[in-house]
């Protein structure tokens, strides 16, 4: 598979993911949606591996893997925090970064 | 196209459609499940790309233990399909732009030349094209020309590499010249765990009023009273 | 006085200048002791400041006749001393040193300013008693000598000119010492501003002279006079000389009470009085003559401007002398009649006699000081009572001080044998038989000379003779400062040493003074005129001749200056017995001239009307341009409305940028991918070009 088309998806996959950021009200949902992106971008890197057969570079998917872990299991607990407080996990009730 | 790379497609398309789904759908363990469609698509499709190692550690991080943890919470907040989207200015601007930004991108990387991707053993089944010297075991990663490349990435290397992808060939790597970025991630997982403990440690609170909103701006000062002299005469 | 001057003039000797060290502490002394009265001097008792002034203006005066006597010792031509304290100011082309310059001119003017300065710090000390801000008297004279030694002895006129301010500075605060009183201060500001006007003049003359000569040194051998000496520099046109000459001149009225600037002069006599004698009688008022003979090249060349002020000067006696006709305070009477006295001097200065200008400046610090510092003696003496009518027949309580005082008036009016008489007759003479004189010039001189003698003389009328009228019961008094130490309403008596030992010094001048500066006519070459020879190295190369008629034939010249001399004495001697006729043995409490010509009297008491036309021509339509439109529509709308206005953008401006924060991270993310477009875009577009 040629590279741009690999690069291609991956844009898109990440497109996607950043507007469901923006777009989505649920935390939870825009949380996934980050592991949205950061999935694209580990598609790239892979694309990236294959095309110039250096497997070296599957070493950065595997750094990627690791924050995506640790940002998930921080992120749910700040979640669960956020309920906690204010029994919704709507976006638009949390502005305290206002003014 | 040979069915490697129709199914290469295929997988890309599915993740593709996950994503979709995570961003539309209103329930979140509908946008859930979707989201594990699209690793399980993407694990398919690092297995075509001949990356083993990644496409096992994609299932069982990805698929068996961030979408498990997500659904866990989902349940544990007993959580309801919400109104879905929020129009904000951001999002209707940032949209059309990030839509923009790929088809940039898109037509920048068209218009690289496309060099082909060198032949990897196993791509076609075959051991090894008429004339060509090829190995059907796993070599040890050699640097022969001492270039920095691993001999396989180097153009005017003959024997071609099966470790790619590998176990083998990324653990090299790992306990290798990126050793250091490798023992920094271990601790980054451990700090990763004591935060989540800690954040969640707390007894839980009953959730107050919202507090009240921030007090309105300052009013400007009043204006300054001007000064009327006395009248006095002058000469 | 020709001949043998002319053949001298065209002898250019080259100047030698030697280098001393002694003149930093002449100025060095008074800036020390004004600092140390002004600092300290109010913990100090009063034995302590009076002392510290006293030895700050008398070591200089010694100094001084350590110095004059050096300078005797050396060549004619050699009389030169020099000291630079340090560079002043280098930039560029402007090269100006803090440099002290004695020659036979500053010398004159060094010897008048400390001695005399010293008899009236002295008298001071009498008169200034139980004062409660004594100690800043002090500070403020010693203040005042530190600048009039800066402008007598600056070798640049920019030191001139510093000591030029400094006087008006001085001037300024010492009129307004008393300041409680509204109008002391008020006389103190007038004096100021009319002052600055001048000053403005003079600064731009000197601006026009550094442009034009390249240094703003008079003296030396790249002065602007040695520049001067055998014609004009290449590519300096009369016109630039002329305007220059001008320029200053107005400095010179400004400070030297010439018309228009003179209005001050009166008005400063709100000050104390030794203020009075020393700064507006002996030394500051004459700065605008020592700085004409300074410059006697430039005024040499620029022979109109030398014409204005020839008409200038004389104008300004005959106009001051009228209304020192008719003025009651014995004070007023004075400050007229040295604005009428510089009138004379600066007519010698217009008809090329610089010598001669300078000799009446001596003259007449000696006997105008000691006319300021006997009506100093007479009002103490009659509790601060300035008006005459109220004097009479002190000539019994006061002896020395009538003495003195009539010792001065006679040097005043011009009575043979006194200084003045020397001093004045030769500009009279001058007047009307230099190249640049004029007969109307001179016609204005002898009548204002007249009107001198009969204004002194009315004062001795009123004030020694005849019978004490005194003032009577229920009358306010003028100003009187806290108890003197004197009797309270008793008769007058004469004051402490302090003050009449001054007065007799300053009146043994007066009358001795002249002698100096014999004209040959009186003595027929027998004994030499020392002050022109003395002056001789200054002004050798601006001699003036006379008219041709007189340069001609030196019989013609003797006659006619024997002609004049008569003259003028008969005027003198005129003038006395109109005063007797007018005012002895009559009831001084009315005027006599007033009841003879009363709408003349009028005009005169009102001073020509000259305040009242400057305040309806000048002064209203400023104030009132001020406080209209400049105050009213371009301070507070203009000014203030713009500088409102940008604070007011700021603030709200930063208040509509505010908006973004609104907590809402979803918002931010947005505009962050925005950037990221932008900065991705530019570097896609970049990449593929």
């Amino acid at each position: 598979m040629p590279l741009p088309h690999v690069l291609a998806f991956a844009f898109l996959l990440f497109a996607i993911g950043a507007a469901g950021v923006l777009l989505r009200k649920n935390v939870l949902v825009v949380l996934m949606c980050i592991e949205l992106m950061l999935n694209s971008v580990n598609l790239a890197f892979v694309g990236f591996s294959r095309h110039f057969g250096d497997s070296g570079s599957h070493v950065m998917v595997l750094m990627v893997f690791v924050v995506a872990a640790v940002e998930v299991g921080v992120g749910m607990a700040i979640v669960v925090n956020m309920y906690r407080r204010r029994r919704t996990l709507s976006v638009d009730e949390f502005t305290a970064l206002k003014g | 196209m040979d069915p490697t790379t129709a199914m290469l497609y295929l997988m890309c398309a599915l993740a593709v459609l996950g994503g979709l789904g995570t961003v539309v759908l209103k329930h979140p363990v509908h946008a859930a499940l979707s989201l594990l469609g699209t690793m399980l698509a993407l694990g398919g499709a690092y297995a075509l790309f001949q990356a083993h190692l990644l496409a096992a550690l994609q299932i069982i991080i990805y698929a068996g233990a961030i979408i498990i943890l997500v659904v866990y919470v989902i349940m544990l907040l007993d959580l309801r399909a919400d109104g879905g989207f929020w129009i904000r200015l951001g999002g209707i601007v940032a949209v059309p732009a990030l839509g923009l930004f790929v088809l940039l991108c898109l037509k920048l990387f068209m218009s690289v030349p496309a060099t082909a991707a060198p032949a990897l053993a196993g791509d076609d089944r075959s051991p090894c094209a008429a004339g060509e010297v090829c190995e059907t075991s796993c070599v040890d990663l050699k640097d022969n020309d001492a270039d920095g490349l691993t001999d396989c990435s180097d153009p005017d290397c003959q024997s071609h590499d099966t470790c790619f992808g590998t176990t083998k060939a990324v653990g090299a790597q790992l306990l290798g010249p990126y050793v250091l970025p490798f023992e920094v991630a271990s601790i980054l997982l451990l700090a990763g765990i004591v935060g989540a403990v800690l954040l969640t440690g707390r007894k839980p609170r009953d959730p107050g009023p919202a507090p009240a909103r921030p007090a309105p701006a300052v009013a400007l000062a009043p204006p300054v009273e001007v000064w009327k002299p006395e009248p006095e005469e002058d000469d | 006085m020709a001949g043998a001057a002319a053949a001298e003039a065209a002898h250019h000797a080259a100047q030698v200048v030697s280098s001393t060290g002694m003149l930093a502490p002449i100025i060095g002394l008074p800036l020390l002791g004004a600092a140390i009265n002004g600092l300290v001097g109010k913990k100090l008792p009063t034995s302590a400041i009076h002392t510290i002034a006293l030895l700050c203006v008398g070591i200089p005066a010694l100094i001084a006749w350590v110095l004059f006597l050096q300078l005797t010792g050396l060549e004619p031509h050699a009389r030169n001393l020099e000291q630079v304290l340090f560079p002043w100011i280098h930039v560029g082309g402007f090269q100006v040193d803090f440099a002290l310059w004695l020659d036979p001119l500053s010398a004159v003017m060094l010897l008048i300013i400390t001695n005399i300065g010293f008899l009236i710090h002295l008298y001071s000390i009498g008169y200034m008693k139980g004062d409660p801000s004594y100690y800043r008297f002090f500070a403020y004279l010693n203040l005042f000598i530190f600048s009039m030694l800066c402008l007598v002895l600056g070798e640049s006129l920019l030191l001139m000119f510093l000591g030029w301010e400094g006087v008006g500075l001085c001037s300024y605060l010492l009129i307004g010492f008393w300041f409680e009183e509204r109008e002391n201060a008020k006389a103190g500001k007038k004096a100021f501003v009319v002052n600055r006007v001048g000053d403005f003049g003079f600064a731009l003359g000197m601006m026009l002279l550094f442009v034009t000569f390249g240094t703003l040194s008079p003296v030396g051998d790249g002065g602007i006079n040695a520049q001067l000496a055998t014609g004009l520099p290449a590519g300096v046109s009369i016109g630039t000389i002329e305007a220059a000459a001008l320029l200053l001149f107005l400095g010179a009225c400004g400070k030297s009470a010439q018309i228009p600037l003179y209005i001050w002069l009166p008005d400063a006599m709100a000050g104390p009085t030794p203020v009075s004698a020393l700064i507006h009688a002996a030394t500051m008022v004459t700065a605008g003559v020592y700085m004409i003979a300074r410059l006697n090249g430039l005024f040499f060349h620029a022979e109109f401007a030398s014409e204005v002020v020839l008409w200038t000067g004389a104008g300004t006696a005959l106009l001051a002398a009228t209304i020192g006709l008719v003025q009651n305070d014995i004070k007023k009477v004075l400050a007229y009649s040295t604005v009428s006295q510089l009138g004379f001097m600066f007519t010698a200065m217009g008809a090329g006699a610089w010598a001669v200008g300078m000799f009446h400046l001596m003259t007449h610090a000696f006997f105008k000081a000691c006319l300021f510092l006997g009506s100093g003696s007479v009002i103490v003496a009659m509790h601060h009572e300035q008006d005459m009518r109220y004097y009479g027949g002190l000539r019994k309580f006061m002896p020395r001080t009538y003495w003195t005082f009539l010792i001065a008036t006679l040097a005043i009016s011009g009575v043979p044998l006194f200084s003045g008489f020397f001093s004045k007759d030769e500009i009279l003479w001058f007047a009307q038989a230099s190249e640049r004189g004029a007969f109307g010039a001179y016609a204005l001189v002898s009548l204002a000379a007249f009107c001198t003698a009969f204004y002194m003389f009315r004062i001795m009328w009123m004030t020694f003779w005849g019978e004490h009228r005194g003032v009577p019961e229920g009358h306010g008094h003028g100003d009187d400062h806290d108890g003197h130490g004197h009797g309270h309403h008793g008769d007058p008596q004469e004051q402490p040493w302090t003050m009449t030992v001054p007065l007799i010094v300053l009146a043994a001048l007066s009358l001795l003074g002249g002698y100096v500066g014999l004209a040959h006519v009186f003595t027929g070459g027998a004994v030499p005129n020392y002050l022109h020879d003395w002056y001789h190295p200054i002004f050798a190369n601006s001699h003036v001749g006379l008219l041709p008629m007189y340069e001609a034939s030196a019989e013609l010249t003797h006659s006619a200056e024997l002609r004049g001399v008569f003259i003028s004495v008969f005027v003198a001697l005129a003038a006395i017995a109109g005063s007797v006729w007018l005012y002895r043995g009559k009831d001084k409490l009315h005027d006599v001239f007033e009841a003879n010509f009363p709408p003349l009297h009028k005009v005169l008491w009102n001073k020509w009307y000259v305040d009242e036309i400057y305040e309806a021509i000048l002064i209203s339509p400023l104030v009132v341009a001020s406080r209209e439109f400049l105050w009213r529509i371009v301070d507070e709308v203009i000014i203030d409305g713009l500088v409102n206005f940008i604070g007011g953008a700021a603030t709200n401006g930063a208040r509509l940028l505010g908006k973004v924060q609104d907590g809402d991270t979803g918002n931010y993310a947005g505009w962050m991918v925005v950037g990221l477009f932008i900065f991705g875009a530019f570097a896609v577009v970049a990449a593929m070009l």
